[in-house]
C-alpha cells in the first residue's frame, strides 16, 4: 500500500505563500495528475511529497507513515524530472541502478532489474552509452527506467514530457499510460498541459494560486466545472465566456447578453433574476444555425477568423454579445467576413457567478 | 570576387592586424631563447645582428674563438694551459685556472665548461714559452654551453622545491576549496552570502600588505627558511581564488540532479563524491592549474621566507643567484628562464582551454 | 511490453530513518566550509591585524620584544623646516627701471638693525634704497640670509597681473630660512619674512610620512598603476576585437598571446632585463643602428629615474594586457550576433557598431576586470623588484617594493608593515566601488 495523504499541507517561502493548506489523498495504484498554470503550486506540492521542500505546517503521509522531516530517500519514492536529471558522467546502466547501489542490493540483482526495465524501454542497446550521446526521448526513458527500477511505492513526475517535441510529447504519452498499467504503483503527475492531464490522469487535481480547485476525474473535469478557473483551463480550445444577466422565473430562465442577445436556459430549478451572470459555452457547442434543432435563438454573427485544423476548424466571429471561437467542420465551407447565423447550444452551457466565478 | 579568396583575404588581414600585439606579446620569449643559445662571444658583440646567430667577430672578420696559452708562469716540467679570455667574454665560460694537460703530442682539449672539443699539437721536444698561444677554441652558435652551465648551479634544487610546492599547494587548496565552493555556492545556511563576500575580499588582500607579519608568523613557527613556510602561506592566494572559481562551477551544476541523488538515497556526502564532484571534474582540474601556476609564479613570500640558496624557489633563485653582485650572467640567466618556463607551458599547453575560461570566470563572476 | 508486476519481485524494504547530523543542510554547509575559513582566519586575518599592530610598534629584525610607539612609524616630525624662494624685492612700472634696479645689484650692501621685541632687521641697500627683507631673532642668520637673497640669488625681472614689473630674487633650491622644533616656533619665524615671497614648510622626521621617499613612492604607485592600466586598455581592445574575428588558427593565436600572462614574471621579466640592458639592450641597437641614436647617447632604461619607471610600466602592461583582450574578448562573444547583424541592417558602420553596440555591452564585464586589474597593479611588487628594485636611488620605489625595502632589507618591521598598510586604503575603495558596481549590474 502506498496511497499518499496530504493535510493541509501548506509552504511558505518566506512570505509568499506556495501551496495554500491543500487536503489530498492519492489512492494507492491511482495515477493522479496535478494540473495548473505556472506558478499555482503544483511543483511545490510534488517537491513537498517528495522531501524536496520542508512543508511549513501540515502533515504528509505515505503509506499511511508520516514522511514529514524524512530525507528524500528514506520516503520509499522515486521521482523523474522535468531536466530528467540524468548523471552526465554514468553511463545509462549505471545511472538506472545507482539507487540499488547506493542501497547494497547484490549485484546480480541489479542487474536483473536492470536488464529488465531496459528491455520494456527498449534502451537494451544503450545501457553502455553516455547521456550525451543519447536523444532526446532516450533521455526520457532513460529517467523514466532509473525510477521504475527502484520499485518505489511512489513515482512522482515533474513535468516530465515538456522538453519533448510535440510528436514524441504524445507517444510517450501513450507510453507512461501503458507502463502505469503495467507496474501499478501509485503515480502523481505534474503538468501545466491540459490535454496530457486529460489523457493520462485517473484523476486530475486542478490547482491554481497555491489551492486546490477541483479533484475530478478528466470527464467530470470537462462536464462540471466548479468554477470559471476550470471551465476556462480544461480543453482546446477554451471556453467562450459572456457576461450576462440571468433572469429566471420558476418555469424558465434566460440569460441577456450584451447586445440584446436573449438566450433561453434548458435549466428550470432557479429562482434568481436579475443576477449578474457569467455564461461560459464550449467552441464545440456552437454550431450553424442549419445544424441545429428547429425552433431555437439564433445569434448573428460576422466571422473574423479561420483556423483549420484538419477535420475541424476553429472560427473566430464577432457578435453583438462578444467575440468568440466556435469549432466547426472543416467542410462547413466558412470565410472571413461571412455573416452566419448560430446555434448556441444552451443544454450544454455553464453559468458562473460574476462575483465568486462559482459554478451556480 | 570567389568566396574562397574573400576568406583568405579575411584571414591574412587578421594575423596582418595581429601581427603587432603577438610580436609585443612573444618578443622577449623569442629574445629569451636566442640569447641563451648563444655562445658569450657572439652574446656581446654589437657588431653583430643580434637578432640571429652568428660565428664571425664583428670587429675583426675572425672565426670567435678562445686561445689556449701557456700561463706566464709555467716554468720547467709539464707544460699547464689555460683558456685566454676571448675579446668578448668575460662570463660564464670562462675559465681563468690553469688545468694541467697531458704533455706532448696531439692533444685534445675540452673546455672545461661547455664541453667544446678543440685539437692542439704538442710537438715532440718544444719548449712551451710562457704566454705561448698553443691552441684556440671556436666558439660556435648556436650552443648548449649555458645550459651546461646550469648544471654548476642549484637550478635543478629550485626546480624541485618549485614543483613540490606547487604541488602540494594545490592539494591542500582542492582539500579547502572545493568543500568551501561547493558549500556556500549549494546549501543554504546561515551567513553563506556574507561568507562568501568575505572569502572573496581576502583574495584582494595582496601578499605585499602581509608579507611582513607574515615573515614573523613564519618565523615563530619555526618554519621559516624551509619550504613548509610556502607550502602554508601560499594556499592565502590560492584558497580564496579556486574557491572562487569554483562556486561558478557547482552553481552551473543543475539542482535536479543533484535533487535525483538524494531521492536516489544518497546521503550528502554521498551525493557530494559520487555525483557532485564527478560532474564538476572539469572545473576542479581548472582549479587545480590555477592552484599550481599561482604558487609557481609567487615570489614576494618566497623571496622573503626564504634565505638559503638550497630552499629557494625557481623564480626568487634565478633572481638572486643568477647575478653575481651586479653582474648579470646573461646566457645561464637566459638559459634557466627558458627551462624554468617549461614546467608552466607544458600545464597550460595541455589545458588552454580550461585555462582561458578560468581567467575570464575569476575575473568575472 | 512485459508484464512487470509478476516478474519484479517485492520493493525493498525502506530502512527506519536514520537523519544524520550531516544529512541537514545547515549543519552539512558549515562543516564544509569551515576548513577553509579557519585557514584564512589563521593566515589572512591573523597577519593582517598583526600587521596593523606591528606598524605601532618599534618591531625591528632580530628584535624579540616590541614595544608600542603609537603613531611614530607613521608619522614623527621632529622639526619643521622653513625655506623661501622668489623673494620680490621691488616693483616699478616699466621694465627698464627694473633692469636698472637689477644692474645696481652689485653695488648694493646688506645692512643688520635691531628691531622691536629683541629682533634683528636684515635689509638691503640699493641706489640709496633701504629695503627690508627679514627680521629674525638670530642676527647671524637674517644677515646671512639677506646677503644670501643680495649676492647668490638670481635677480630679474617679472611681469606682474597689475601690468608693473617685479624685480625677483630666484633661486634653483629654495633657500633655507632655518629649522625649527615646533610649528608655533616656525609660524613665528615665518611671519619674519618681511619681504613677500614663495614660503616652503617641510617636516623632517622619522615617520614614513616625513620621508621623502616614501611620498615618492606613493607617486610613483598612482603614476605606475593609471599609466599601466590605460596603455592596458589601449592595446587590449584592439587586440580583443581583433582575436574576436572569425579567422582560422584564432585559438592558437588566442593562446600565443596569453602566454606572457603565464609564465611567472618572475622567470619573463629576465628577458626584459636583457632588453633593457645598459649596454647591450636590443632596443639601443636598434636605434643605433638605424642611426636614430649614436651609440654614445644610448638610453640607460634602468638607470635613467623617467626612463626607469617607464620600462616597469612596459613591463607590466606586456604581462597584463592579454588579460585584459581576454576578459574583453569574454564580454565580446557573449554579445549575440544577430543584434550586430541588426546594427549592420539598421546602417551602422563600424565604428557605430563598436561605440553603440560593443562598448556598452563590454562594459559590466570590462569594469569588474578594470578594478581588479587595478588593484593588482596598485599592490604589485615582483615587475618593479626584479626590473629596477626600486632604483635608481630609490626613484622608482612603489609602496610594496619600499615597504619591503624598509622592512626587510632594513629590517625596519614596523615601519615596513606601516607603508605596506598604506595600500589599504586604495584597496578598500577600489572594493567598494566593485561591490556596488556589481550589485547595480544584479540588481
Amino acid at each position: 500500500m502506498a496511497d499518499v495523504v496530504l493535510e493541509k499541507v501548506e509552504k511558505k517561502f518566506g512570505e509568499v505563500r506556495a501551496v495554500a493548506g491543500i487536503d489530498l489523498t492519492v489512492q494507492d495504484q491511482e495515477f493522479l495528475v496535478l494540473v495548473g498554470p505556472s506558478g499555482c503550486g503544483k511543483t511545490t506540492t510534488l517537491r513537498m511529497i517528495a522531501g524536496l521542500e520542508d512543508i511549513t505546517s501540515g502533515d504528509i503521509r505515505i503509506g499511511g507513515r508520516s514522511v514529514v522531516g524524512l530525507p528524500p530517500r528514506d520516503r520509499d519514492i522515486a521521482m523523474v524530472f522535468q531536466s530528467y536529471a540524468l548523471y552526465p558522467h554514468m553511463s545509462v546502466y549505471k545511472n538506472m541502478s545507482f539507487s540499488l547501489r547506493l542501497r547494497h542490493m547484490p549485484k546480480k540483482e541489479i542487474e536483473r532489474r536492470v536488464k529488465e526495465v531496459a528491455a520494456i524501454l527498449g534502451l537494451s542497446e544503450r545501457l553502455n552509452r553516455k547521456p550525451r550521446q543519447l536523444s532526446g526521448g532516450e533521455r526520457q526513458r532513460v529517467a523514466v527506467g532509473a525510477a521504475l527500477c527502484r520499485q518505489a511505492g511512489v513515482l512522482l513526475f515533474d513535468e516530465p514530457l515538456s522538453n519533448l517535441d510535440a510528436k514524441l510529447r504524445v507517444h510517450m504519452r501513450t507510453e507512461l499510460k501503458r507502463l502505469h498499467q503495467a507496474v501499478k504503483s501509485t503515480m502523481v503527475y505534474v503538468t501545466h498541459d491540459q490535454v496530457e492531464a486529460m489523457t493520462m490522469g485517473d484523476r486530475i487535481v486542478i490547482m491554481n494560486a497555491g489551492s486546490i480547485l477541483q479533484i475530478a476525474t478528466p470527464l467530470e473535469a470537462y462536464d462540471q466545472p466548479v468554477n470559471r478557473f476550470v471551465a476556462g483551463f480544461i480543453g482546446t480550445p477554451p471556453m467562450n465566456f459572456f457576461e450576462g444577466t440571468l433572469t429566471a422565473n420558476g418555469e424558465g430562465a434566460s440569460v441577456d447578453l450584451n447586445g440584446g442577445v436573449n438566450l433561453p436556459l434548458g435549466r428550470r430549478n432557479l429562482q434568481e433574476s436579475n443576477r449578474p451572470v457569467i455564461l461560459g459555452i464550449r467552441p464545440e457547442h456552437i454550431r450553424l444555425s442549419a445544424d441545429g434543432p428547429g425552433n431555437h435563438h439564433k445569434v448573428p454573427a460576422t466571422i473574423d477568423v479561420v483556423e483549420p485544423l484538419g477535420r475541424d476548424v476553429i472560427v473566430t466571429a464577432r457578435s453583438a454579445a462578444g467575440v468568440f471561437q466556435m469549432q466547426t467542420e472543416i467542410y462547413s465551407g466558412l470565410r472571413p467576413s461571412q455573416h452566419v447565423d448560430l446555434w448556441f447550444d444552451m443544454n450544454r452551457s455553464y453559468l458562473f457567478d460574476r462575483e465568486t466565478e462559482w459554478a451556480i | 570576387m570567389s568566396p574562397g579568396w574573400r576568406r583568405f583575404r579575411f584571414d591574412v588581414l587578421s594575423y596582418v592586424g595581429l601581427g603587432p600585439f603577438l610580436a609585443f606579446a612573444l618578443f622577449p620569449f623569442y629574445w629569451m631563447v636566442i640569447t641563451s643559445l648563444k655562445a658569450d662571444a657572439n652574446l656581446y658583440d654589437l657588431r653583430r645582428n643580434p637578432f640571429w646567430f652568428s660565428n664571425y667577430d664583428g670587429r675583426t672578420g675572425l672565426p670567435y674563438h678562445k686561445d689556449i696559452i701557456v700561463p706566464a708562469s709555467n716554468n720547467e716540467g709539464t707544460i699547464r694551459w689555460m683558456i685566454k679570455l676571448g675579446a668578448h667574454t668575460t662570463r660564464s665560460d670562462s675559465e681563468e685556472h690553469p688545468a694541467p694537460i697531458a704533455f706532448i703530442g696531439n692533444q685534445d682539449i675540452v673546455s672545461p665548461v661547455d664541453g667544446i672539443l678543440s685539437q692542439i699539437t704538442v710537438p715532440n721536444g718544444a719548449v712551451a714559452q710562457p704566454n705561448q698561444v698553443i691552441g684556440v677554441i671556436r666558439v660556435a652558435s648556436p650552443t648548449l654551453t649555458h645550459y651546461h652551465y646550469l648544471r654548476t648551479t642549484p637550478f635543478a634544487t629550485w626546480m624541485k622545491v618549485s614543483l613540490i610546492t606547487g604541488t602540494a599547494v594545490m592539494f591542500i587548496t582542492l582539500a579547502l576549496a572545493v568543500p568551501a565552493a561547493y558549500g556556500l555556492a549549494r546549501l543554504r545556511f546561515g551567513g553563506n552570502r556574507t561568507i562568501g563576500i568575505a572569502i572573496f575580499l581576502t583574495y584582494l588582500i595582496p601578499p605585499t600588505i602581509l608579507f611582513i607579519p607574515f615573515s614573523q608568523f613564519v618565523g615563530a613557527l619555526k618554519i621559516d627558511n624551509t619550504i613548509w613556510s610556502l607550502i602554508l602561506a601560499y594556499p592565502t592566494f590560492t584558497v580564496p581564488f579556486c574557491t572562487w572559481l569554483l562556486m561558478g562551477f557547482f552553481r552551473s551544476v543543475p539542482r535536479e540532479i543533484e535533487e535525483r541523488a538524494l531521492l536516489d538515497g544518497a546521503t550528502r556526502m554521498q551525493l557530494l563524491r559520487l555525483v557532485v564532484i564527478p560532474v564538476v571534474l572539469p572545473g576542479i582540474l581548472t582549479a587545480a592549474i590555477f592552484a599550481f601556476t599561482l604558487s609557481f609564479q609567487e615570489y614576494v613570500y618566497a623571496l622573503t621566507f626564504i634565505s638559503s640558496v638550497l630552499h629557494r624557489t625557481l623564480p626568487v633563485g634565478i633572481t638572486v643567484d643568477m647575478v653575481r653582485g651586479d653582474v648579470y650572467f646573461w646566457g645561464p640567466l637566459m638559459a634557466s628562464a627558458v627551462l624554468g618556463s617549461v614546467p608552466v607551458v607544458i600545464v597550460y599547453a595541455l589545458s588552454l582551454d580550461y585555462f582561458v575560461s578560468g581567467m575570464t570566470t575569476g575575473a568575472v563572476k | 511490453m512485459g508484464d512487470l508486476t509478476t516478474s519484479l519481485p517485492q520493493p525493498i524494504v525502506t530502512r527506519r530513518p536514520r537523519l544524520g547530523f550531516f544529512d541537514r543542510e545547515a549543519p552539512f554547509g558549515y562543516a564544509l566550509v569551515l576548513p577553509a575559513v579557519l585557514y584564512l582566519l589563521v593566515f589572512i586575518a591573523y597577519p593582517f591585524f598583526m600587521s596593523i599592530y606591528m606598524s605601532f610598534t618599534d618591531a625591528q629584525a632580530g628584535n624579540r620584544k616590541w614595544t608600542f610607539i603609537g603613531p611614530a612609524n607613521y608619522s614623527k616630525v621632529k622639526s619643521y623646516e622653513l625655506s623661501a624662494n622668489d623673494f620680490v624685492i621691488a616693483t616699478f612700472p616699466t621694465v627698464a627701471e627694473a633692469n636698472t634696479f637689477i644692474e645696481k645689484k652689485a653695488e648694493g650692501q646688506q645692512v643688520t638693525d635691531p628691531a622691536a621685541g629683541g629682533r634683528f632687521r636684515a635689509s638691503i641697500v640699493i641706489a640709496g634704497k633701504k629695503i627690508p627683507l627679514l627680521e629674525m631673532s638670530n642676527e647671524d642668520d637674517a644677515s646671512f640670509n639677506a646677503s644670501s637673497i643680495l649676492s647668490d640669488l638670481q635677480w630679474k625681472a617679472q611681469k606682474t597681473i597689475g601690468g608693473r614689473y617685479d624685480v625677483v630674487a630666484h633661486s634653483d633650491t629654495p633657500l633655507v630660512i632655518g629649522t625649527y622644533p615646533t610649528r608655533a616656533a616656525l609660524k613665528d619665524q615665518e611671519r619674519q619674512i618681511v619681504v613677500p615671497s614663495a614660503k616652503r614648510v617641510k617636516a623632517n622626521g622619522t615617520g614614513v610620512m616625513q620621508d621623502p621617499n616614501f611620498l615618492l613612492a606613493v607617486k610613483n604607485t598612482f603614476k605606475y598603476t593609471f599609466g599601466t592600466e590605460i596603455i592596458k586598455l589601449m592595446i587590449g581592445v584592439p587586440c580583443a576585437l581583433l582575436l574576436n574575428r572569425a579567422f582560422r588558427g584564432r585559438k592558437l593565436l588566442r593562446g600565443l598571446v596569453v602566454i606572457p600572462w603565464v609564465i611567472p614574471i618572475a622567470i619573463s621579466a629576465q628577458a626584459w632585463l636583457w632588453i633593457l640592458d645598459s649596454t647591450y639592450s636590443v632596443i639601443n641597437w636598434f636605434l643605433v643602428h638605424w642611426h636614430i641614436l649614436s651609440p654614445q647617447k644610448i638610453i640607460n632604461f634602468r638607470g635613467d629615474k623617467d626612463w626607469a619607471l617607464l620600462s616597469v610600466i612596459l613591463v607590466n602592461v606586456w604581462r597584463g594586457f592579454p588579460f585584459t583582450a581576454i576578459v574583453i574578448l569574454a564580454g565580446l562573444t557573449a554579445i549575440p550576433d544577430e543584434i550586430l547583424e541588426r546594427a549592420k541592417l539598421d546602417g551602422a558602420n563600424a565604428f557605430q557598431r563598436f561605440v553603440y553596440i560593443i562598448a556598452p555591452m563590454v562594459r559590466p564585464i570590462l569594469m569588474v576586470s578594470l578594478l581588479f586589474s587595478v588593484i593588482f597593479s596598485f599592490t604589485d611588487f615582483n615587475t618593479i623588484w626584479i626590473i629596477t628594485k626600486g632604483g635608481p636611488y630609490d626613484q622608482t620605489q612603489v609602496l610594496s617594493t619600499y615597504a619591503y625595502q624598509l622592512g626587510v632589507n632594513a629590517g625596519y618591521l614596523g615601519k615596513g608593515a606601516a607603508v605596506s598598510l598604506f595600500m589599504f586604503p586604495m584597496m578598500a575603495l577600489m572594493v567598494f566601488f566593485m561591490l556596488r558596481f556589481l550589485r547595480r549590474e544584479t540588481s
